[in-house]
């Protein structure tokens, strides 16, 4: 990689961490006055006073958009770390449980990639209830099994090092060895991994808000938001719509830049030229 | 008491036999040497004696009993390669000290300095290396070494003073040594009797 392309990769990076710490930082100052229903500032346009506009209940845009995105972030977060535990441990078992451990747990993930994302998901929170739970845990059960994948073959990759062998020649133990030695090891893969899993959860999260499924129309989120709005569109009112979805595409945008930037930069063909 | 190797037979693909029908026995304290042309399967005959990988015919019996898979291995390898034998993202004293905590002296015996403890696999010479390895394979329950190719990469003086060091503590501790070279003047002056592995070699 030349110094350029470097700089870039790093710049894109630096701009989506700021871009998501800004977004946080906004939804936790940001007051819940704008949730109110406001009859006096009903279908304002955007204005210094109210930046990306009001909806026609008169709350503010600027504000349901940070609460509706504090929302998404909060899914991704839960969404990933749950999809990235699954995937971290059926991933290790299937490298290290022997033939017909790998051949089962290989043949659910495959099973799992083959299944529509949406449908299952709508199943899923039927399942448990409606509701933020809803959402949360159909979107971290749909998401792991790609990332199964990777680390399966990481482990087995890694698993055949002389230096594990010897470990396991001095007696130590499968967990020990997992523990101490395989998870450092692809620590970086499963970190990239789990940036890159935000920005499905987030936008599966939104698809399914969008569609009424999980949570009531009181609570922000960026799906419920966008539902709403596509009703008054044809009213000309495009600002309850437009910087929502922009918002979200942007913030989307960024998990995968700081995704994509980190495997650049991890990748030992790209790392040092 | 002994380690043991009966008709012992491998193949990395099935029917393309490496070598077959190897017997060695190397008594407690015994010292035998293996030599052979580069290719005919001296690692891969370590590896199966200190349990690495499992032969395909034959067994290995130590000390009267069968090799074990599970727990710690009495037979245990010094590679020919030490930098593979090292966790890469460990500190040399969390692998030197991974299995049991060597004694000051033990360190002293193969010159490891102290400040080669806080670095990193790649921050050391492939001989300083090697004297780590050497030491992680010297834990009390040890009963038998294989040195593979131990001191093939070193300079004249490291080797000899790394072999002075081994030869004290194999004689101190009464194990049993194997040691693999294409060196015979090594195997001739350490060894009480050796072995020619091309003999067994069906290539
Ligand atoms: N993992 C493997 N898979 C398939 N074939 C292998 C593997 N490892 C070694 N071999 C083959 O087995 C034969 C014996 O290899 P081995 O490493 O035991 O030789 P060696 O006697 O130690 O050689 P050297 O003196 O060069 O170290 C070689 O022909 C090699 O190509
Ligand atoms: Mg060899």
């Amino acid at each position: 990689m030349k110094i350029d392309a470097r700089k870039k990769v790093i710049a894109s990076l630096v701009f989506s961490v700021l871009f998501i710490g800004l977004i946080i930082v906004l939804s936790f100052t940001i007051g819940e006055k704008g949730l109110e229903t406001d009859h006096t500032m009903k279908n304002h346009s955007p204005s210094l006073l109210a930046l990306f506009g009001t909806d026609s209940l008169g709350r503010d845009m600027l504000t349901r958009t940070v609460k509706g995105l504090k929302f998404s972030l909060y899914v991704g977060i839960v969404g990933s770390t749950l999809g990235v535990l699954i995937a971290l441990f059926l991933g290790i078992l299937a490298a290290v449980g022997g033939v017909y451990v790998d051949r089962v747990v290989m043949w659910f993930v495959d099973m799992f990639i083959g299944m529509p994302h949406l449908v299952f998901m709508i199943l899923v929170s039927f399942a448990v209830g409606r509701g933020a739970m809803g959402v949360i845990v159909a979107t971290a059960v749909t998401h792991w099994p790609a990332l199964a994948r990777v680390v399966r073959n990481e482990v087995m990759a890694i698993k055949k090092a002389e230096y594990i062998l010897i470990s396991k020649n001095t007696g130590k133990s499968r967990w020990f060895i997992v523990r101490k030695h395989i998870l450092p090891a692809i620590f970086p893969q499963i970190f990239i991994g789990f940036v890159l899993l935000f920005p499905h959860v987030i936008l599966h999260e939104a698809s399914m808000t969008f569609l009424g499924f999980g949570l009531s129309a009181q609570q922000p989120s960026i799906g419920i938001i966008l539902s709403e709005a596509t009703k008054h569109i044809s009213l000309g009112n495009w600002w309850p719509v437009v910087f929502p979805g922009l918002a979200l595409i942007i913030l989307v945008k960024c998990f995968d830049n700081i995704g994509s930037s980190l495997r650049i930069l991890n990748n030992p063909q790209t790392r040092y030229l | 008491m002994s380690l043991k190797v009966n008709n012992l037979g491998f193949c990395y693909r099935p029917e393309s036999w490496v070598f077959r029908n190897v017997s060695i026995e190397v008594p407690k304290g015994g010292r035998i040497g293996i030599y052979g042309n580069s290719g005919c399967g001296k690692t891969t005959l370590a590896k199966i004696l200190a349990s690495f990988i499992s032969p395909k015919e034959g067994e290995v019996v130590v000390d009267g009993e069968n090799q074990k898979r599970e727990g710690f291995q009495p037979v245990q390898l010094i590679f020919q390669h030490p930098e593979k034998t090292m966790n890469p993202l460990w500190r040399m004293k969390d692998s030197l000290c991974e299995s049991y905590v060597p004694e000051k002296s033990l360190l002293d015996a193969f010159g490891i300095r102290d400040e080669w403890m806080e670095r990193y696999p790649i921050e050391l010479s492939g001989g300083e290396l090697q004297r780590f390895s050497i030491v992680r394979a010297l834990h009390p329950e040890t009963k038998y070494i294989i040195a593979d190719e131990m001191t093939t990469m070193l300079d004249a003086i490291t080797q000899a003073s790394i072999w002075k060091g081994l030869l004290e503590i194999v004689k101190e501790r009464n194990l049993g040594l194997i040691v693999i070279s294409h060196e015979m003047a090594i195997i001739d002056k350490i060894c009480d009797s050796c072995l020619n592995l091309e003999d067994y070699c069906h290539a």
